[in-house]
């Protein structure tokens, strides 16, 4: 009895250790984060965008639009879009076989007109149908093509892409409209430079004129608004954290900036993994890494993207399924990289802690729920220490997620009523009881689903936007 | 974007921070130590208990100063906009009905209003802001050459010259092109493009080849001087290296300076293709056919790099005789499908008709489909 005493309590130790080594790796990231984020911020030159704007010292850009089943947002966001302030750009949009009116709503909404086209097919996809242009906007290209799903959609989309930047969107996203003035330029000041990813935040609640966000407001759904923090906490803290350490794995697929020719270096997107953004992201940097050149892949807190979050459990469980499953695919992938010196900080430190911290954290995360009543069966259970135990931990949640509250609305200056503020430091104490727990869950079992569902999206309900 | 208190706020998560490594850390050791006997339950609850009040005032103290710093700085915003929108009616009535401005000190808000007429105003009014911003002694110089100006001061002071454009400005702003900070390095190079004139120009041209600027940096900077540009360039094409030549290439082409073409045409025998096909971009953006340069033209559209083939395929186009037909037409074989697509276009704007014929009978399937699309896109 001793022993097994003993053992658990060892289990214990090593649980406040890996307790202790995440919420270290979490400061570690406040800091760096907060640190890159002012500095960003002190940097930006608002006449240095406008001469930019202005002048003819710019790289053009592809954005490819991936879409399958979105007739109901394709319209709005196509014409943000459109309407972006960039001199010289193209928009793509890949139907990959819909099957719902989304061609057909294009079609309508921007004039559209088959024509014949001859593309270089530096990438394999799935046939093109047909390639269509609008008789109103000179640079909306449309592509119909057989479905393949997502990344093959972009590969499409990277065929018959010109210009030597591409931006990969999400067809359920609006850019703000100063976007890509602000990441590309980075790429212009920095050939090194190979990719940029931006901040993402909800798009839902907010006010929506013409495919341009006018007002950015608190959602209404509990979820929703759970999101509005946890992706504040993702990007001002994960990414901008990472970002400053020179080790950013992931540039999300609903906005990222690319340089093209490096993206077809290495292949295009793969299609056999649903984690296609990160995936291409980390193999951009292995083969810079081994091929021993100097680059960089950044992240940069102004350029936003909004996108359509999911406003119920199923749906936002299927897309927290999906994110874990495309984790494992491309830690699985790139296990060489895992330890391994010759990949730098990014071997020895990013790949690990993606393996530790957040791939399996769901399971140490629900095995110990699991193991409380099994305690409590072997009388070894004591309530108060659980709770003091767990009010610690949720805690901690609480404080980054209130760090990441401040910079988001102080900082930069979003959610500008005192009232939302108010609520999203109240929805940041409730994040800890139930809302990660569920989601916990979700990720734990889509850890044992990734090889039987690989390549499985599944669907995403869009309640479209409110205008 | 950025707000004032943004110090204060680092340093309550600096605090934050600390706060909490102390109570993890102290928590660690205390649960390994009980681990091999070192101390007993007590302590275990004790610093558990603490790590709890030491979260707790974090968060309390966090919530507290997000609030607050709302309503303090939502109130003083609301001052600052007013104070702003006053002066800039004043100095707009003042301009446009005549009259003399207030006489200096003005405060922070005086100067923003009156930079951002500056920046939107052409000509004559121009003239009279920057005589009154003259007149008001602004304190920027002064804080460029301050020892102790915070970074973020110095690169407001930057931004501040770059908008104002008072050509004596720019001894103040030339030093920071050779300072180790890449910013205030890039700002310095911004502004002093924005300020330079005259034997300005020189020194500007000197500072920056010693700036070491990434290149699409150099470029943003040689555009911004726009009509004032040649003098620079002309410099830089000289004495500049590999980077500085690239930039001032490019910068002959965007900015039109037909007067430096042929300072341009020698690069087209240059070893290092980069340069060489600026040099091809610079001249195709000049429209300047590069008559007695066939045979190096010729060569560069037989070069294994591609790129190199399709920007010699499109300046080929501008010779417009018969040995460029031959060539273009040749090249509509080309593997590459971007030199393909080059030699089409250069085709369609030497001689239709030739176009017409290649899209009929090219030999290359792949050239006469491209033949084919560059004339339907030309429909």
């Amino acid at each position: 009895m001793n022993l097994l005493l003993d053992f658990l309590f060892l289990y214990q130790v090593v649980i406040l250790w890996y307790f202790a080594l995440l919420n270290f790796f979490y400061t570690l990231f406040a800091f760096f984060g907060l640190g890159m984020v002012a500095r960003y911020a002190r940097e930006l030159s608002e006449l240095s965008l406008k001469d930019f704007l202005e002048r003819e010292a710019y790289l053009p850009v592809s954005i490819l639009v991936p879409t399958y089943n979105e007739e109901k947002t394709i319209a709005h966001s196509v014409r943000s879009f459109l309407a972006l302030h960039y001199p010289e750009f193209e928009v793509i949009v890949v139907a990959d076989g819909p099957k719902d009116r989304t061609l057909e709503v294009l079609k309508e909404a921007f004039r559209l007109v088959e024509v014949e086209w001859v593309y270089r097919r530096a990438l394999p996809a799935k046939p093109v149908r047909a390639v269509y242009r609008s008789l109103v906007y000179p640079n909306l290209i449309v592509v119909d093509k057989e479905n393949g799903g997502k990344a093959d959609a972009l590969n499409a989309g990277l065929n018959l892409a010109r210009y030597p930047l591409f931006c990969a969107v999400d067809a359920d996203s609006l850019l703000d409209a100063q976007a890509l003035l602000r990441a590309s330029r980075l790429f212009l000041e920095d050939d090194r430079v190979l990719a940029v990813g931006g901040t993402i935040r909800p798009l839902n609640g907010a006010v929506v004129r013409e495919g341009i966000v006018e007002t950015l407001r608190l959602p209404r759904g509990f979820l929703e608004r759970m999101q509005v923090i946890e992706y504040a906490r993702a990007f001002f803290m994960g990414r901008a954290g990472w970002s400053a350490m020179g080790a950013l794995l992931i540039i999300s697929g609903a906005f990222g900036l690319f340089r093209r020719e490096e993206a077809l270096r290495v292949g295009g997107y793969r299609t056999d993994t649903v984690g296609e953004d990160m995936e291409l992201v980390v193999r951009l940097h292995r083969r810079a890494r081994e091929e021993g050149r100097e680059y960089r892949i950044l992240y940069t807190p102004d350029p936003i993207c909004y996108t359509e979050v999911p406003a119920d459990w199923a749906t936002l469980r299927r897309q927290r399924n999906r994110w874990h499953r495309g984790l494992w695919e491309v830690l699985w992938n790139h296990r060489v990289m895992l330890f391994n010196p010759r990949y730098g900080r990014l071997g020895l430190v990013a790949m690990p802690y993606f393996f530790f911290f957040e791939a399996l954290a769901p399971v140490v995360e629900v095995l110990g729920y699991v193991l409380l009543p099994v305690f409590y069966l072997l009388g070894l259970f004591n309530p108060e220490f659980a709770l003091l135990f767990l009010l610690l931990a949720v805690g901690y949640g609480v404080l980054l997620s209130q760090l990441a509250v401040g910079m988001e609305t102080l900082l930069l200056q979003r959610y500008p009523r005192l009232w939302d503020r108010v609520v999203l430091l109240l929805f940041a104490l409730l994040e800890g009881l139930g809302y990660r727990q569920v989601l916990a869950l979700e990720r734990f079992v889509a850890t044992f689903q990734v090889w039987r569902k690989r390549g499985v999206w599944g669907e995403m309900r869009r309640k479209g936007l409110e205008s | 974007m950025w707000r004032r208190g943004e110090r204060l706020y680092a340093l309550l998560v600096f605090l934050v921070v600390l706060l909490e490594g102390l109570a993890l850390g102290s928590l660690v050791v205390v649960f390994s130590g009980r681990l091999f006997g070192l101390f007993g339950y007590p302590q275990v609850y004790g610093a558990l208990w603490q790590a709890l009040v030491l979260t707790g005032t974090a968060l309390g103290l966090l919530a507290a100063y997000i609030l607050l710093y709302h309503v303090y700085s939502a109130s003083r915003e609301l001052l600052d906009r007013k104070a702003y929108e006053d002066w800039l009616a004043r100095f707009t009535e003042i301009l446009f009905a005549g009259g003399s401005p207030p006489p200096p000190p003005w405060p922070r808000e005086a100067f923003e209003a009156l930079l951002d007429l500056r920046e939107m105003l052409k000509g004559e009014f121009a003239e009279r802001i920057t005589e009154w911003l003259r007149q008001a002694n602004p304190p920027w110089p002064r804080i460029l050459k301050a020892r102790l100006a915070s970074r973020p001061l110095r690169l407001e002071a930057l931004e501040a010259l770059a908008q104002a454009r008072l050509p004596e400005t720019l001894e103040a702003v030339l030093p920071y092109l050779a300072h180790p900070d890449p910013v205030l390095r890039l700002a310095a190079a911004r502004a002093g493009a924005r300020v330079a004139q005259g034997q300005g120009l020189l020194d500007l041209a000197k500072a920056l080849l010693e700036a070491a600027l990434p290149r699409g940096a150099l470029l943003e900077v040689l555009l911004l001087l726009e009509d004032r540009a040649e003098p620079v360039v002309e410099y830089l094409l000289s004495q500049g290296g590999g980077e500085e030549v690239w930039a001032a290439l490019e910068a002959v082409g965007r900015l039109k300076l037909a007067s430096l073409v042929e300072r341009v045409l020698p690069f087209l025998d240059q070893a290092d293709p980069e340069l060489k096909a600026a040099a091809m971009r610079a001249l195709y953006r000049l429209r300047y056919p590069p008559h007695g340069y066939e045979g190096l033209l010729l060569a560069a559209l037989k070069d294994e790099r591609e790129f190199l083939r399709a920007h010699a395929a499109r300046l080929m186009a501008l010779l417009g005789n018969d040995l460029a037909q031959r060539a273009l037409w040749k090249a509509l074989s080309d593997p590459s499908f971007y030199v393909r697509r080059a030699a089409a276009e250069g085709l369609l704007r030497m001689n239709k008709g030739f176009l017409a014929q290649a899209a009929e009978r090219h030999p290359d399937p792949f050239g006469r489909a491209m033949a084919q699309q560059v004339l339907r896109e030309a429909a």
